[in-house]
């Protein structure tokens, strides 16, 4: 059996840089940045143990996660590292934005975790001694993702519509994102929607619901209209 | 004649396609079987439980177009390789003309079934279309090989070295 085939039948999810920056609406240089750089990564090596020029779905989700942080509360590199050694150190827990038993919550530029258990117990990360702020709880890092018995992530929600949701799962459709209602990947769907001519064509000709094939349309523009920007700002 | 084709249909091809195709083939082939990806989905059986499972069936012909968004990864041509699961892979200039032409593509495989299955178990099948003289289009089925220049699936069967 190939390294491919046990990395694959370990469900471990397999991506190439330019997949996790498509999917996480990065400039494929900041993934190869964050994740290898020439043996010295800006974030940490990838997980992937098929090779290092590939990344596992542990990887795509925090790559998702720590780009929030950075994009929207402008929190650096050296907090994110203390915060995620913090969280080894004190919890044991190798990915804190993204463990079922924890809350991540921002203040200022410091980043803590609630226990779900004493939730009026804040544990502080990475202490910041820059301006502080009005807390905020990042319910949505924990409402977006599924996880096993085992704490293992299983399904990422990457897009929600009113009536339809798409997801990336590890080890469904080789981890590409699809429709929870219909098990059709959004990429399908979005071009079943410009070859049939029409999103109502396309939900016929597949056998699915308009919404569905509007969700699809909607998140994968979406992807494809920041990748654009993402070309255009390099 | 193959009495049982057994297809493997991806989500790149409609569902009721796929429905479709099959109730047109029963009465050429009685137990042919066609399957596809989103029934697995719909049985939250995830890609590492029914790739392998189709392999130890045996028999099965997978046709997708799934050529991987990334060629430099691996994707399910590699599987099937490794799996020995043939597998039929259409151009992205076929899929992209939408399912009138899928289903020209799955009557075109079943149409030339016979060589397909004659082909060793892993065999990475792609079908495009070429255009002839006097501007005739029509199917080609070619082999992919790593390392290799593509040849006829014809050539192919000749000598399979």
């Amino acid at each position: 059996m190939s390294k491919f085939t046990e990395a694959f039948e370990r469900g471990e999810g397999l991506y190439s840089i330019a997949e996790v920056a498509f999917y996480a609406k990065m400039h494929p240089n900041t993934v190869r940045a964050w994740f290898t750089n020439r043996g010295r990564p800006v974030f940490r090596f990838g997980t992937s143990t098929l090779d290092s020029c590939f990344l596992s779905y542990t990887d795509l989700i925090e790559a998702i996660y720590v780009r929030k942080l950075r994009k929207e509360f402008c929190i650096g590199f050296p907090v994110i590292r203390t915060a995620i050694d913090m969280a080894k150190q004190l919890k044991k827990v190798e990915h804190p934005f993204a463990h079922p038993n924890f809350r991540t919550v921002v203040v200022g530029k410091e980043i803590n975790i609630v226990e779900k258990e004493a939730e009026s117990t804040m544990i502080a990360l990475a202490p910041n001694s820059g301006p502080t702020s009005d807390a905020t709880i990042l319910e949505q890092f924990i409402h977006e993702l599924e996880f096993d018995d085992s704490n293992k992530i299983t399904k990422y929600i990457a897009f929600k519509a009113p009536r339809d949701r798409v997801f990336i799962a590890p080890d469904f459709n080789f981890g590409s994102p699809m429709m929870e209602s219909s098990g059709y990947t959004a990429e399908t769907l979005w071009r079943a929607h410009r070859a049939e001519g029409g999103i109502q064509q396309a939900a016929l000709a597949y056998g699915v619901e308009d919404f569905t094939v509007q969700a699809a349309v909607d998140y994968y523009d979406g992807i494809l209209e920041s990748n654009r920007l993402l070309r255009k700002a390099a | 004649m193959i009495l049982s084709p057994k297809l493997f249909i991806d989500t790149c091809v409609a569902k009721p396609l796929s429905n479709r195709i099959l109730n047109y083939y029963t009465a050429v082939y009685p137990s042919i079987q066609i399957t596809h990806l989103t029934d697995f989905y719909r049985q939250s059986r995830c890609d590492s439980k029914w790739l392998p499972n189709l392999a130890n069936e045996g028999g099965w012909i997978a046709v997708s177009a799934d050529h991987g968004r990334d060629k430099t990864k691996p994707s399910l041509p590699q599987l099937c390789r490794d799996y020995k699961v043939s597998c039929v892979l259409m151009t992205d200039t076929l899929h992209k003309k939408g399912q009138m032409m899928h289903q020209e593509v799955l009557h075109e495989i079943l149409r030339n079934i016979k060589p397909i299955y004659a082909a060793p178990p892993g065999t990475v099948i792609s079908i495009g279309q070429i255009q002839e003289r006097g501007g005739i289009v029509k199917f080609a089925f070619r082999i992919n090989r790593v390392g290799k220049p593509q040849i006829s699936l014809g050539s192919f069967l000749q000598n399979p070295t």
